[in-house]
Order: structure tokens, then C-alpha cells, then sequence
């Protein structure tokens, strides 16, 4: 644990000295360089995840179900992120029972909110089938209709064992009543499939507990509990706070609770972006631990502003929008040259010497 | 050797100290392979449970008072509210097995009704954090959403209802429970409110001697031989031993006790409304013998202090 800690805040250590280098190096006057300070920590800081919830940001910037681009871009996320997700998972005692409580999670999930929304839009759309097909009833059957066919495809996937033969039909030109009862046929079915794995997550887990406590006794547990397990982490890693349980969004349906015994979407190929507290990171087919991407994710930052400190290309951008200002003033170039060579580079040397002067 | 910032000497005292202060902040982090749990235990096969039928759950429901019955003859009989009589809300973290979560969420729940019946807003929060805490471990918690929590609270003053809504969202529990073969579950949580409004009255009556009171504890020994006889369908699984047998303690400590019951002649009358209902006129004649109700006081302290973990 200490090792993995250390790691990841020298990791963010390192890669703010980079940030502060470039800074340093682009700008030639401190009060320029101490008023920017804030206005470079405070977005790290805010998008950083830990002050509020994405969700809570505008529309316009954030993403449903995933962490927002503007704040995939701050450090700060991807390390807490890692220190979060590593503490809850991978703790002395956590790490026995990690595995059991995903499964858990998973099946518990489907069971009370992700299948009895299946079956309401599936109510939904037979309530249609006796009213008159307006445009409108028409759109709205469509989005359902995408969102029992992704959905069901994504099961069929993952819930093995469990059929269902008229998946092809789910569109609005073959869906019909006979497609409706086998739909909620194959529902039902998933139901027991998913109360199932419940159930037997639930007693190995019982059973885990139950040895551990017959072993060592229940004031051990109690004292390995209080060493290893922090209660904060865990509230804020499984979100229990959070109203939304479940989220129907553009054709898919979002799990808001227990994020990190969730796994992230693997639809997409090349996309890394997972929501906030995925337990691993999936990339072009793999999936990685997320301690590890994430301080991969702060290296490659690192390695972006070595690259931009030794090449000065942000000194060189800076530079390049004094000269697009003069060029719209129409001065000549020779005057530019003398303005710049008038200009001290290093205002405190000046200031130095005026002390000097002094004594 | 001068010891100059240049020198080796200084250089090699650096570089030792620094890596001294460095292994000096190693956390506790030593190898517990303790902490394994054996592949045996992890992949031996799962046994189902027996369950009991939901008519019989449904009566026990009916048979053990409800703590808001009871809270209401506390508060009717004038005594005032006491904060010792509670569960301490910090407790929750000794509890770590199923048996213990749920047999004290039904603790939890009987002061609950007790609280609510006072008003004490301020204690309400802890203990429904607490016992949202409780649910979710016990993975039933979408059956405490806010929704039913404001209705009970803002059904204050009329018991029926605030009778109906605790009830209801019971049933609606157990039936969950009992599909996921979990109906010990609900068992347990009757007990626990059982043991816990058994509690809050006895404490009253050793102070407060009213005749009502003590003919409420001394009904409760019906509803105790219905509840040994639903815990002991489940006498193997893990816990429940222990607690039949607490159970078994206090109902000999009701053995002396005598509740005789005369059938009335039913008869028809008009109640505050104006409706006509029903009125049995069974005649119940309990009786107590000298220093009995002392014993039953004495016995549920100590098995109700058992089971919260005190």
C-alpha cells in the first residue's frame, strides 16, 4: 500500500513541476506568473471530482455515465481517481471480499432496477398497440425499441445461458404481440438467471464472513475492519447518496450506484473513457487495472509538457500572439525588434540591483 | 575531514538519512497471509434454506405487537420520553454478520416507531441513517426510499395509518426476501422488534406501575411462542441457537404467568363516528404473580443487552 501511495502522489509531484516549469519558462514577469497560478489550480480542483459530482455540471460539458472531457484533461482527477479506487479495492481485507460483492452488486442491480425498466418500456410500447399510430407514438416506440434491442443484445452477451431467439425482431417493423410475450418471457427468465447469482453471491459471502469470524473471532474482524477499511471511501466510491439509481439515456440504460463494481462500457474500441471509480480501464480489447492506467495517463502527461517545456512551445505561442496584436496595429518590423529588446526579460535582477544601489 | 557542502562525507551522510527518513514512513503494511480465505470455503456448494410460508410470516406480523402500538400506550400512560431507553446508533459497526444486521434492524426500527411517537425529530436522522446503513448492507434498500419516510413522518398523529404504511412496506420486504430465499431475514427483524418493544416496555412499567401496561407485557407471551416457533425452523443456520435460546429464558420467566380468556356475546354498537360496528365483549382476566413482573424486567434487559452488543 505504501509503495502504491507514494507512487501515484510523486507521480502528480513530478508532473506539477512540469506544469509549473512551462509556466515558469512562457511568462517573463512573477506577478504575471502568481496571478496565474490560481486560474491553472482552481479547474484542476474543482473538475478534480472530489468537490461534487459530475452530474451536477452542465449538460453542454459533461457526458452521461462518463467522466466529462474537461475534466479527463485534469491530473488531478486521474490520481484521485487511482488512490480511490486502489484504497477501496485492494486493502488487506477488501481484496478477499472485492470479487463476492461485485458479483453481488451486479445481480442485486439488475434485479431491482435495470429488468423492471426493461418491462415498463416494454409495457410501454403494448399500451400502443390499441391507440391510433400517430407520428409520435412512432418515435417513441422507435427509442424504446432501440433501447430493449441494446440492452438485450449486451445480456445476451453477458448473461450466458439465457436465450432469446426473436432478438432480430426488435424494430418497428417485426415488433407485434407474439415478439412482446416472448420479450417478456425471455425478461422473466432473466430474472431468475439474475436472482440466481444473487443468491449464491450472497451466502459465499455469508459464508466468507462466517470464517473469518469463527477463525479469528468477531473483535479481530472488528479491529482489521477499523485498520484497513475506511468508511468515507467507501460511501463515496459506491455513490450511495445519489438519487438516480438508474438512467435511461440515448438508447441506453446507465447505472449511477456502486460505480466501482461496475465495469466500464467495452462498445466502443479505441475510448478509454470510463465513468468516475471503474475498478478497471478498458483499451483497444484489454482491460488494466485502474491504478496503474491512471499513473500511465499522468506519465504520458508528464512526457507532454517535458516535450512542450523542450521545444519552448509555449513560450513560442505566447510570443506569436504579441506579434498577431502588433501586426493588426501596422507597426513596421524594425520598430517591433527595438520594442522587444527594450522590454526586460527578467524584471527581478533590476530590482535586485536598485537594493544593491541602495546599501 | 571538514564536513563542506562538496564533500563525499557530506554526500554520503545526505543520501543515508534521507533513505533513513524514507523507511521510516512504511506504514504498518505487513504480509497478513492470515487473511486468506481458503479455496474451501470460497467454492463448497450452496444449501437452500427451508422457508417459511408467507401466512405464517403475515401472522406473526400480526400477533407481535407493534412497537408503535406499544409506543403509543407509553406515551398514553404519561410517562416521559428517556434517550436511555434507545439503541445506541454507533453500535451499528459491531454488527457484521446477516443475523446480527437484521435482528437489529428490527431493534432500530421498534425505536423508530418509539421516537416518532415523541416527536424527537433530531434522534430520527441518526437512527434512519443508521438503519439506511442496515438496509443497504443487507441489500433491501430500495424499501427505505424517502418517499415512505416522509409519509410516516408526516402521518404523525394518526396510528392507523402510520400502522398501514409500517406494515405494508414489511410485507412488500418479506416478499422480496422471500424470493431471494432470504425469509430468515424477516424473521429475524420481527424479533428484533419484538425483544426491542418488549424492552421499551418493561423499563416503563418498573417505573410507571399501570394495570395496562402490565397486561401488555404479560399478552406478549403468546406472541413470544409463535416467534420460538418460527426461529426454530432455522435452528441450523449459524446464530439462531444462541438466540432461541435467550428466547426460551425469557418465556420461563412468563411460564407463571396466567391469561384467561371469557367469549362475550358479540353485539352491535355505534362508535365516535357514527357507524355501526362490531364489539366482542371477550372478558381477559391476566393475572401476575408477586415479583414476576420484576423477573421478566430483570430477563429482558440481559437478553435484549445480548443481542444489541452493549
Amino acid at each position: 500500500m505504501f509503495f502504491e501511495f507514494w507512487f501515484c502522489l510523486f507521480s502528480t509531484f513530478i508532473l506539477a513541476g512540469m506544469i509549473g516549469l512551462n509556466i515558469s519558462q512562457s511568462f517573463n514577469s512573477a506577478v504575471t506568473i502568481y496571478i496565474l497560478i490560481p486560474i491553472v489550480m482552481i479547474p484542476m480542483m474543482a473538475l478534480g471530482g472530489a468537490m461534487f459530482t459530475f452530474d451536477k455540471l452542465n449538460r453542454s460539458i459533461s457526458s452521461v455515465g462518463k467522466v466529462p472531457i474537461i475534466a479527463e484533461l485534469m491530473p488531478s482527477k486521474w490520481a484521485y481517481e487511482a488512490l480511490m479506487v486502489h484504497q477501496f479495492k485492494n486493502n488487506e481485507l477488501s481484496k478477499n471480499f472485492y470479487k463476492i460483492e461485485k458479483l453481488e452488486s451486479d445481480a442485486d442491480f439488475k434485479k431491482v432496477y435495470y429488468i423492471p425498466t426493461l418491462i415498463e418500456e416494454l409495457d410501454n410500447i403494448e399500451k400502443t398497440f390499441t391507440e391510433k399510430k400517430t407520428d409520435s407514438i412512432e418515435i417513441e416506440n422507435n427509442s424504446r425499441l432501440k433501447l430493449l434491442s441494446n440492452e438485450i443484445g449486451i445480456q445476451l452477451r453477458k448473461a450466458k445461458g439465457v436465450e432469446f431467439e426473436f432478438y432480430n425482431k426488435l424494430n418497428t417493423k417485426d415488433f407485434d404481440e407474439v415478439v412482446a410475450f416472448e420479450t417478456r418471457q425471455y425478461l422473466d427468465r432473466l430474472n431468475e438467471y439474475y436472482t440466481e447469482q444473487f443468491q449464491s453471491a450472497y451466502e459465499i459471502k455469508e459464508r466468507n464472513l462466517q470464517f473469518y469470524i469463527e477463525k479469528y473471532g468477531e473483535n479481530f474482524y472488528n479491529q482489521q475492519k477499523n485498520k484497513f477499511q475506511n468508511e468515507s471511501i467507501g460511501e463515496i466510491v459506491k455513490n450511495i447518496y445519489e438519487k438516480n439509481k438508474i438512467l435511461v439515456y440515448d438508447g441506453r440504460i446507465i447505472q449511477q450506484i456502486d460505480p466501482v463494481f461496475l465495469d466500464p462500457d467495452d462498445t466502443g474500441k479505441i475510448g478509454f473513457r470510463s465513468h468516475l471509480f471503474s475498478p478497471k480501464k478498458y483499451f483497444m480489447g484489454v482491460y488494466y487495472e485502474t491504478f496503474w492506467f491512471n499513473i500511465v495517463i499522468l506519465w504520458i502527461f508528464t512526457l507532454l509538457f517535458y516535450i512542450l517545456l523542450y521545444f519552448e512551445l509555449l513560450l513560442k505561442m505566447i510570443e506569436g500572439f504579441g506579434t498577431v496584436s502588433m501586426f493588426f496595429s501596422k507597426i513596421s518590423s524594425e520598430k517591433l525588434a527595438k520594442i522587444k529588446k527594450s522590454i526586460p526579460k527578467i524584471a527581478i535582477p533590476k530590482a535586485l540591483n536598485l537594493l544593491k544601489k541602495k546599501k | 575531514m571538514k564536513l563542506t557542502a562538496n564533500s563525499v562525507l557530506f554526500k554520503v551522510i545526505y543520501v543515508l538519512f534521507s533513505v533513513l527518513i524514507l523507511s521510516a514512513c512504511s506504514g504498518g503494511g505487513e504480509e497478513d497471509s492470515t487473511l486468506e480465505i481458503p479455496d474451501s470455503v470460497k467454492n463448497a456448494p450452496t444449501q437452500k434454506m427451508k422457508q417459511v410460508g408467507q401466512a405464517v410470516i403475515d401472522d406473526l406480523v400480526q400477533n407481535v405487537s407493534s412497537p408503535i402500538e406499544m409506543a403509543a400506550l407509553i406515551k398514553k400512560a404519561g410517562v416521559p420520553f428517556s434517550k436511555d431507553y434507545l439503541s445506541d446508533p454507533d453500535l451499528v459497526d459491531k454488527y457484521n454478520s446477516t443475523f446480527d444486521k437484521a435482528l437489529n434492524l428490527g431493534v432500530y426500527g421498534a425505536d423508530l416507531g418509539y421516537l416518532n411517537m415523541y416527536n424527537k425529530t433530531s434522534l430520527i436522522i441518526n437512527h434512519i441513517t443508521t438503519i439506511k446503513k442496515l438496509t443497504e448492507a443487507l441489500k433491501i434498500g430500495q424499501f427505505f426510499d424517502f418517499s415512505t419516510l416522509k409519509r410516516l413522518a408526516s402521518n404523525n398523529e394518526n396510528l392507523d395509518s402510520l400502522m398501514y404504511i409500517s406494515t405494508s412496506s414489511f410485507n412488500k420486504m418479506d416478499r422480496y426476501l422471500r424470493e431471494s430465499n432470504r425469509s430468515n431475514a424477516s424473521t429475524l427483524m420481527v424479533a428484533g422488534v419484538w425483544i426491542e418493544g418488549l424492552f421499551l416496555a418493561t423499563q416503563v412499567a418498573d417505573k410507571v406501575k399501570t394495570k395496562e401496561i402490565n397486561e401488555r407485557i404479560a399478552e406478549q407471551k403468546i406472541s413470544l411462542n409463535d416467534l420460538i416457533i418460527v426461529l426454530k425452523v432455522y435452528n441450523n443456520e449459524p446464530g439462531f441457537g444462541e438466540l432461541i435460546g435467550y428466547f426460551e429464558e425469557i418465556k420461563s420467566a412468563f411460564d407463571p404467568i396466567k391469561i384467561a380468556v371469557e367469549m362475550g356475546e358479540p353485539e352491535m354498537i355505534e362508535n365516535d363516528k357514527g357507524e355501526l360496528i362490531i364489539k366482542q365483549n371477550d372478558k381477559q382476566t391476566v393475572t401476575i404473580p408477586e415479583g414476576q413482573m420484576e423477573k421478566i424486567i430483570e430477563v429482558t434487559a440481559r437478553v435484549r443487552n445480548l443481542v444489541i452488543k452493549k
